[in-house]
């Protein structure tokens, strides 16, 4: 069972006494607006505003992408170079992604104080909205979950309370998760005795059982639909180019902006192929579109391939190397796609 | 003819001219608008813009240059920066562009009429400036204003532009040129050395002091002293300067050393524009549109804008 | 008097209308996802939460070609225009929210110069707009009530149908709108006087059942006066600079001009841009008026709030709410906007 109010208490705590000593700069964590469904980041720079720092199942973005944000600032002319450390609340998916950095030397070590919360699944907000309907309207924002021991929600709303089964809402990215418990952290907050299938990529058989022309036809629908607003990459924490190439205009663009299928296709692939090895199936992508594209079912293709061609399984050792930085005489010299 | 105010015309390159070397180089290409039953729609007045396509790359917005004209002749200058005038300046003479305008509105020449007129320019801002005085200091009409002056500067003597031209202004009695090139930068600053012969230095800690010796008229120094040095007198005046953000801004601090008002001083604006005609976005500061609203604008105007330069 | 049509006889109508050279879009559930498309009948949803494109869309579309180039021996030496089309648009079923942004788009279309593009296609246009009375609406992040909508009006559109069970109660707002009800005669019924009392308390319904309020009272001065305090840092550190709020906004129009050489042939074509990339102000020099993700969020809201209604005398927002439901992190106007009001108090 997960005692959300709790973790909360436990993260706020933490945050209290890093950002009273001084050890951080700020700490990135969750908040819970009155009109949002589901809670949104947040910045504490000042001790006193730790009573914003909000938990529960709904804490679904991936906030390292805020933490590549600092580390990417770069002190003025002459100016002695940034040391200063960063606080931030992480998801066990959030976690690995810490690990790819720090493989990456995006992140040193030293620069990031973790709160690594243990947790056994997050929502879906899309499931979400559909199961709390029944909420009367103007009360669906700033809701509160309780973990009840018997594997469902109790949503708190202002007025009333309702039950929902926890499997309704997972996201499905929880169902293939392999740890309930942040891989790297400072503190650790809760803990899970859930027991975690291993991963056998059942739910990238479904594509793997097309023919070519299936698969194409299916890709066809979903990527004419983009409207290449580029979020998909704008929230992912290992998309950190100082300039994106689907940005350059100069000397020329790499592709057009138009919208139409041959581009759409082409940014899609070129994304997918720079995070293979590297993505840590965080969903923050397939979340953020607009358009409903199924964008996770690209990326857990590649995990797949890149665990089965070259042994990689990205952000569980910061030790690893990097799949595309590294040489090994054994590679066996195929295209992982 | 085409109503549909995208599609540019073709016009054909007849003339070009280099005329400033370095690492950004600075050409002035002239072409003619092909279609002859529209070229009477291409008359502009000094400060307008246009828009020229260079076809497969794309179009830029530029500052028209040439005299006002019934002849579909329109002429730019261009520094080689992005896409479109890296491509413009392969052209060669003979080559088709695309060209559509004139859009934005004009330096108001028919009201300064009686009044003394400073140019002020600094780097390719010179080359909206030079739309301007190049009508004012035509024989005929240099005589309906009072004391006509002309202060110029650049990074370099090679990144002068105009060369020729200034020096033929040099010879005439009825205006006054001054000229200058930037101190040479070390990591600290101006070095203080001169950087040429023959452009002595300023004293920059007190421009106004320096004594100038007879017939010198070029000097090592920036725009901003430089007018201090050249004193231009705020009295029954208007000033016309264009040049990068930070030049305008110490410009306009010494024009308010000597007592110049911020209606008296007019310039004209640049903003990244794709359709020139207050559609596309992008251009406007604050509910501004550049393209529409301007480009010219007196400095009080501007100070009244929102701060998005 | 308001006329009726049986939603069994819809087939009919559209059936009619596509004899007499219409071209109808509406929208459709393509998986998952509701999208305005071109229909023929029966594929039309007819209760649907709004698209999640709106169907500004169809009028401007977010790629269009604008003209051919002429290539003559490798080289390209002019432009041929396009031949614009005269056949007939029906937009069925667009929100009375996404009709009145149209009106928005119209003014900026026309400001001045003629867009020949936009004109072309909104000339052709005859626009049916569904009040939201579905049990699907309101959504939880409509506001329209607070910018001079409703789920019942009629602003922006020249039909306004409102669902009432078995039947649409048909108003006509004007000759557009006679015109369909001429074309598809035979097919339109005459409503009863219940039947358009019922209509009017659906109405009513839907517009007390919005929620979201977004007080506009005040809101150009505290803009006014909020433009250089901090506030803006304080939401624009949680932007993505992803750019949803405005390609999926009803009344954003801004748009890219660009050259595309493919296959030995050329064309320019002009495709939706956004404020909120750092590409769009850039100068080729390098310098960028707005720089920061804050800056291009604060752009959005004061075009919104203050520029729109200076330039073309509407306000830039009609409280569709995808601004808000599409945002990744949250971002959401009403709060943006109420917050600025606060901040300067």
């Amino acid at each position: 069972m997960m005692d959300f109010q709790d973790f909360e208490a436990k993260i706020k705590s933490q945050a209290k006494q890093w950002l009273e000593s001084g050890e951080v700069k700020f700490v990135i964590g969750y908040e819970k607006s009155h009109d949002s469904l589901i809670a949104r980041p947040v910045f504490i720079h000042d001790a006193k505003d730790v009573d914003k720092l909000y938990w529960g199942p709904d804490c679904i973005s991936n906030l390292t992408l805020y933490l590549v944000d600092e580390m990417k600032k770069k002190p003025k002319r002459g100016e002695e170079p940034f040391t200063h450390a960063v606080g931030i609340v992480v998801k066990p998916c959030d976690s690995k992604t810490i690990v790819e950095l720090i493989k990456e030397n995006m992140v040193p070590r030293e620069r990031v104080k973790i709160i690594g919360v243990a947790t056994e699944n997050s929502i879906n907000p899309d499931k979400l909205e559909a199961a709390i309907k029944d909420i009367p309207p103007g009360k669906r924002g700033g809701i509160r979950f309780i973990d009840d021991g018997n594997k469902n929600y109790i949503i708190k709303y202002d007025g009333g309370e309702l039950k929902v089964p926890q499997e309704e809402l997972e996201a499905d990215k929880c169902k293939v998760c392999i740890t309930h418990k942040p891989v790297i952290h400072d503190i650790l907050v809760g803990e899970s005795n859930e027991p975690f299938v291993p991963d056998e990529f059942e739910d990238v058989k479904k594509l793997e059982e097309m023919t070519e022309d299936q698969r194409w036809n299916y890709w066809k629908e979903h990527l004419s639909k983009c409207v290449r607003c580029y979020a998909c990459r704008d929230v992912c924490p290992l998309c950190y180019c100082e300039e994106c190439v689907f940005d350059k205009e100069k000397p020329f663009s790499w592709n057009e902006k138009s919208v139409q299928l041959r581009e759409n296709t082409f940014y899609h692939m070129v994304r997918a192929m720079h995070l293979a090895g590297r993505c840590v199936d965080c969903g923050e992508c397939d979340r953020v579109c607009p358009m409903g594209i199924p964008i996770r079912e690209i990326n857990r293709f590649l995990i797949k391939r890149a665990k089965e061609r070259c042994k990689v399984f990205s952000g569980i050792n910061v030790e690893d190397k990097p799949m595309f930085g590294s040489y090994d005489i054994d590679d066996p010299g195929e295209e992982i796609w | 003819m085409s109503d549909n105010v995208y599609k540019p015309h073709t016009a054909t390159i007849t003339d070009i001219q280099l005329e400033a070397g370095g690492g950004r180089p600075i050409k002035t290409i002239t072409m003619q608008v092909d279609d002859v039953s529209v070229r009477e729609s291409f008359y502009h007045k000094p400060g307008q813009f246009t828009i020229i396509s260079i076809f497969g790359t794309g179009e830029s917005v530029f500052a028209i240059a040439s005299l006002p004209n019934k002849d579909g002749i329109v002429q730019v200058s261009a520094m080689k920066v992005g896409n479109v005038t890296s491509k413009l300046h392969e052209l060669e003479v003979g080559d088709k562009v695309g060209v559509r305008g004139p859009y934005g509105n004009h330096f108001p020449l028919e009201e300064w009429e009686g009044k003394n007129i400073v140019f002020i320019g600094a780097g390719i801002g010179i080359s909206p400036v030079r739309s301007v005085y190049q009508v004012a200091i035509q024989p005929d009409e240099i005589k309906k204003y009072g004391k006509v002056t002309l202060i110029y500067g650049a990074r370099t003597p090679a990144d002068l532009a105009f060369k020729e031209e200034f020096k033929a202004m040099d010879t005439r009695d009825d205006l006054n040129l001054w000229l200058c090139i930037d101190w040479k930068f070390g990591p600290k600053g101006p070095t203080g050395e001169t950087a040429a012969e023959g452009w002595p230095a300023i004293n920059m800690a007190a421009p106004g002091e320096t004594e100038i010796p007879d017939g010198v008229n070029k000097f090592t120094c920036f725009v901003p002293q430089l007018v201090e040095v050249v004193k231009p007198d705020p009295e029954n005046s208007i000033v016309v300067t264009c040049g990068p953000p930070i030049a305008i801004k110490f410009i306009t601090q010494a024009l308010e050393k000597l007592g110049w008002k911020s209606d008296q001083i007019y310039t004209t604006l640049e903003n990244r524009m794709k359709c020139g005609i207050g559609k596309c976005g992008r251009c406007n500061i604050g509910d501004v549109y550049v393209c529409k609203h301007g480009p010219v604008f007196t400095n009080e105007e501007i100070k009244n804008m929102f701060n998005e330069f | 008097m308001s006329k009726l049509l049986k939603k069994d006889k819809l087939k009919d109508l559209l059936g009619k209308l596509s004899d007499t050279g219409f071209i109808t879009y509406g929208p459709v559930e393509k998986n998952g996802t509701t999208l305005f498309q071109k229909v023929k009948g029966d594929e039309v949803l007819l209760n649907f939460e709004n698209s999640s494109k709106p169907p500004k869309e169809i009028l401007f579309p977010q790629t269009e070609k604008m003209f051919d180039l002429t290539i003559e021996n490798h080289r390209i030496t002019g432009t041929i225009e396009v031949e614009m089309p005269s056949t007939p648009i029906l937009l069925l079923g667009i929100r009375p929210c996404d009709a009145r942004a149209i009106k928005v788009l119209d003014k900026l279309f026309t400001w001045d110069s003629i867009d020949p593009y936009y004109v072309n296609k909104r000339e052709r246009a005859t626009i049916i707009s569904f009040s939201c009375t579905q049990p699907t609406m309101p959504l939880d992040s409509c506001f329209c009530t607070s910018v001079g909508g409703g789920p019942g009006s009629g602003e922006g559109a020249d039909m306004l149908w409102t669902d009432i069970g078995d039947a649409f109660l048909v108003e006509s707002l004007n000759e557009k709108g006679e015109n369909i009800l001429k074309l598809g005669e035979g097919i339109f019924t005459d409503a009863t006087g219940d039947q358009e009392s019922s209509t009017n308390a659906a109405k009513q319904k839907a517009s007390d059942a919005i929620i979201r309020k977004l007080e506009t009272d005040g809101v150009p001065e505290a803009l006014e006066a909020a433009f250089d305090s901090d506030y803006w840092t304080e939401f624009a550190q949680r932007c993505l600079g992803c750019g949803i709020c405005t390609l999926l906004c009803p009344t954003c129009h801004c748009f890219d001009i660009q050259d595309v050489l493919a296959n030995g042939k050329g064309r320019r074509e002009r495709v939706w841009d956004s404020c909120q990339y750092p590409y769009y102000t850039m100068h080729a020099s390098g310098h960028n008026p707005r720089p920061e993700k804050m800056f291009r969020q604060r752009n959005r809201v004061y075009h919104k709030f203050l520029y729109s209604e200076k330039n073309l005398g509407l306000l830039g927002c009609v409280g569709c709410g995808r601004c808000i439901s599409g945002c990744p992190v949250n971002i959401d106007i009403i709060e943006v906007v109420e917050g600025a009001k606060e901040a300067m108090r």
